[in-house]
C-alpha cells in the first residue's frame, strides 16, 4: 500500500530538546514504516525571524530526495508574496503553511490577502496549523488557540486553493464535517487525532474518508502514533489507501498557474 | 505480551452508558492489538462521594468478574471520604483489585493520603497517582511531580506510579528522578517522538510502563509513542509488560 507522509518536520523545536530533528532520523523513520513520500516544513521557519534562512536549510536537506517542501509563511512579515515567490523559484515547493497562533494574525485578518493571492498565482495548496503543542504544555510561550468558529471561517477566505487543516483533533474535525463534505478544497490530516479511541472510525461517520490525508507531525511526534491510527483502523483497505496516499495525490494537483 | 496499566470505565452525569460503550471499546481494542491484560479503574466526577465512589467501583469488579483474565482493577478512592479505609479494604480484600487509584480530589501528598499509603504498603500494591502539569486549566488539587516526590520520600516503602509522565514530562520527571519508590506510566494525549528518550534517561527503561488511558485516549497514542521509542528489544518488553508484572504481581490478590 503507497503511504505519503503530507505533515513532516525538521528541525528543533524551541522548547525542549529534540532527538530527532534531522533528514536521516525522518527518511528512517519513513522507510521503517514502507512510507514513500513526505512533504515536509521546519521548525525553525516558524520562529526564526527571517524565515527564508531555514527555508534554505530545510532545501538543502531534502535536495534529490523527492520529497516535498512546504514552506512557512508569515504573513506579517513585509511583502509574504516575495517570500513565495521566491520560494516556489528556488524551492518548488509544494505548499504553504501558516502558523496564525504564533504569528499573531486572526485567519480573517487583512494581512492574509496578499498571501491568498499569492497562493491563487502559483496554484499552491494552503496548510493551516491549528496548533504545534497542547496548550497545556506551553508555559514559556503561550500561543493563543483557533476555535471551531475561526476555522470554520477560514473556508470563506479561502475559495481557490486546496486548504488542509493541521493538527485538528478529531472532534474538531467532525465539528467542521458539514463544510468539509460540502467543499471541494477543504481537507484534514490525521496528526491531531488522539481520541477518542476508535476516533477514526467514528470520524469517518460523518467526514468523507476522501478528505482526510495521512500526515504524522514527525519529528515532532511519534510517527507510529499516527500511523496506527490508520492502519489499525477497522474500516476497509480502500478507505486506508485513500487516506495513506491517494487523497494527497488528489490535493497536490496543482492547477494551472495564472 | 502487552500489558495496559492505565485504562478507564467512564460515568458521565450519573449515566452507566457511556460506561457500557467504554466496554465494547476496549475488548475490541484489546483484541485488535493483542493486549493480555489491563489494569482499570471506573471514574466519574471530581470530588466523588461516597455512593458514587462505591458504585464506581463496583463496576470496576464486575468487570474484572466478567473478563478474569483480562481485567484487573485498581479501587479508585476519594481521601476525604470517611469511609475511605473500608472501601480500600472492600477494593483490596473482597474484590481483589491490585492497587489503588488516586485522581484530584486531594493531591497525593496530603496527610489525608497517608494511611492509604500506609495500607498500601502492608497489601503490597501499588499506588496509580494522576499527575498531571498544565500551562492553563490546572485543577485545584491537581498532583505534579513534586507532589508525588514528597508521597515517595516520607514512604519510601509505597510502590507509586505517576501517570502521564507528569504530562509535560520535562518538567515533572525531574523531582522523582531519584526516588525508586516511583514508576511513571505514559499513558494520555501526549505523544512526542522524544518523550520516551528523556523518559528512560531520567528513570531507565524499568520505570516505565506502558498505559494508555483508554479509551478516552486513543490506544495507537501511546502504543505508537512504545512502539517508536529507541528501545532494545529487552527494554521494550520490559516497558509494555515485564516491569508491569514485576510491580503488580507481588500484590495481586485476584
Amino acid at each position: 500500500m503507497t503511504k505519503w507522509d503530507v505533515n513532516a518536520f525538521l528541525g528543533h523545536w524551541p522548547f525542549r530538546k529534540c532527538r530527532y530533528t534531522a533528514w536521516e532520523h525522518l527518511r528512517g523513520e519513513h522507510e521503517k514504516n514502507g512510507i514513500s513520500k513526505g512533504f515536509v516544513s521546519s521548525v525553525q521557519s516558524v520562529f526564526w525571524n527571517d524565515p527564508m534562512e531555514a527555508e534554505e536549510e530545510l532545501a538543502q536537506a531534502l535536495q534529490g530526495s523527492g520529497y516535498g517542501q512546504v514552506c512557512t509563511a508569515n504573513p506579517r512579515l513585509p511583502h509574504v508574496d516575495r517570500f513565495i515567490a521566491e520560494a516556489v523559484e528556488r524551492f518548488d515547493v509544494k505548499a504553504v503553511r501558516i502558523c496564525p497562533t504564533y504569528h499573531g494574525y486572526r485567519l480573517d485578518d487583512a494581512c492574509l490577502e496578499p498571501l491568498g493571492r499569492a497562493l491563487v498565482q502559483y496554484g499552491l495548496p494552503l496548510y493551516i496549523t491549528v496548533q504545534l503543542e497542547d496548550p497545556r504544555m506551553n508555559y514559556v510561550v503561550s500561543p493563543r488557540t483557533m476555535d471551531v468558529e475561526e476555522l470554520r471561517a477560514a473556508a470563506d477566505v479561502f475559495t481557490q486553493v486546496n486548504v488542509l487543516y493541521c493538527f485538528l483533533q478529531a472532534g474538531d474535525a467532525a465539528a467542521m464535517a458539514d463544510l468539509i463534505n460540502g467543499r471541494d478544497n477543504l481537507y484534514v490530516e490525521t496528526s491531531g487525532f488522539r481520541g477518542p479511541s476508535c476516533c477514526l472510525e467514528s470520524l469517518l461517520g460523518q467526514v468523507d474518508g476522501r478528505k482526510i490525508l495521512y500526515g504524522s507531525a514527525y519529528t515532532l511526534y511519534a510517527m507510529q502514533s499516527s500511523l496506527g491510527c490508520v492502519e489499525r483502523a477497522d474500516v476497509p483497505d480502500m478507505v486506508k489507501r485513500q487516506i495513506l496516499a491517494e487523497n494527497a495525490a488528489r490535493f497536490f494537483q496543482r492547477p494551472s498557474a495564472l | 505480551m502487552l500489558i495496559d496499566m492505565h485504562t478507564h470505565l467512564w460515568v458521565q452525569d450519573g449515566s452507566r452508558e457511556t460506561a457500557e460503550e467504554n466496554k465494547r471499546t476496549i475488548l475490541k481494542t484489546c483484541e485488535n492489538f493483542q493486549v493480555d491484560r489491563i489494569y482499570l479503574s471506573s471514574l466519574g466526577s471530581y470530588y466523588p462521594d461516597e455512593e458514587e465512589i462505591r458504585c464506581l467501583n463496583r463496576m470496576t469488579y464486575d468487570f474484572m468478574r466478567e473478563y478474569p483474565e483480562l481485567v484487573r482493577g485498581y479501587c479508585y478512592l476519594n481521601p476525604r471520604n470517611p469511609d475511605t479505609m473500608e472501601e480500600l479494604r472492600r477494593g483490596i480484600e473482597e474484590y481483589g483489585m491490585s492497587g489503588v487509584k488516586l485522581w484530584v480530589a486531594t493531591f497525593c501528598d496530603d496527610p489525608l493520603v497517608n494511611p492509604i499509603a500506609e495500607q498500601c504498603i502492608r497489601y503490597g500494591v501499588p499506588l496509580l497517582i494522576h499527575a498531571f502539569y498544565k500551562a492553563d486549566g490546572q485543577l485545584e488539587f491537581e498532583s505534579l511531580g513534586e507532589n508525588v516526590e514528597n508521597l515517595a520520600n516520607r514512604y519510601p516503602e509505597a510502590k507509586l506510579i505517576m501517570a502521564h509522565l507528569g504530562a509535560n514530562c520535562y518538567r515533572e520527571l525531574r523531582p522523582v528522578r531519584d526516588c525508586p519508590n516511583v514508576w511513571a506510566d505514559f499513558s494520555g494525549s501526549i505523544f512526542h517522538s522524544d518523550d520516551l528518550a528523556y523518559a528512560k534517561k531520567l528513570l531507565g527503561a524499568k520505570r516505565l510502563l506502558f498505559g494508555t488511558d483508554m479509551p478516552g485516549i486513543a490506544f495507537h497514542v501511546s502504543w505508537g509513542q512504545w512502539m517508536s521509542a529507541d528501545f532494545t528489544p529487552e527494554e521494550r518488553e520490559m516497558v509494555g509488560w515485564k516491569n508491569a508484572l514485576e510491580l503488580f504481581e507481588g500484590g495481586d490478590k485476584a
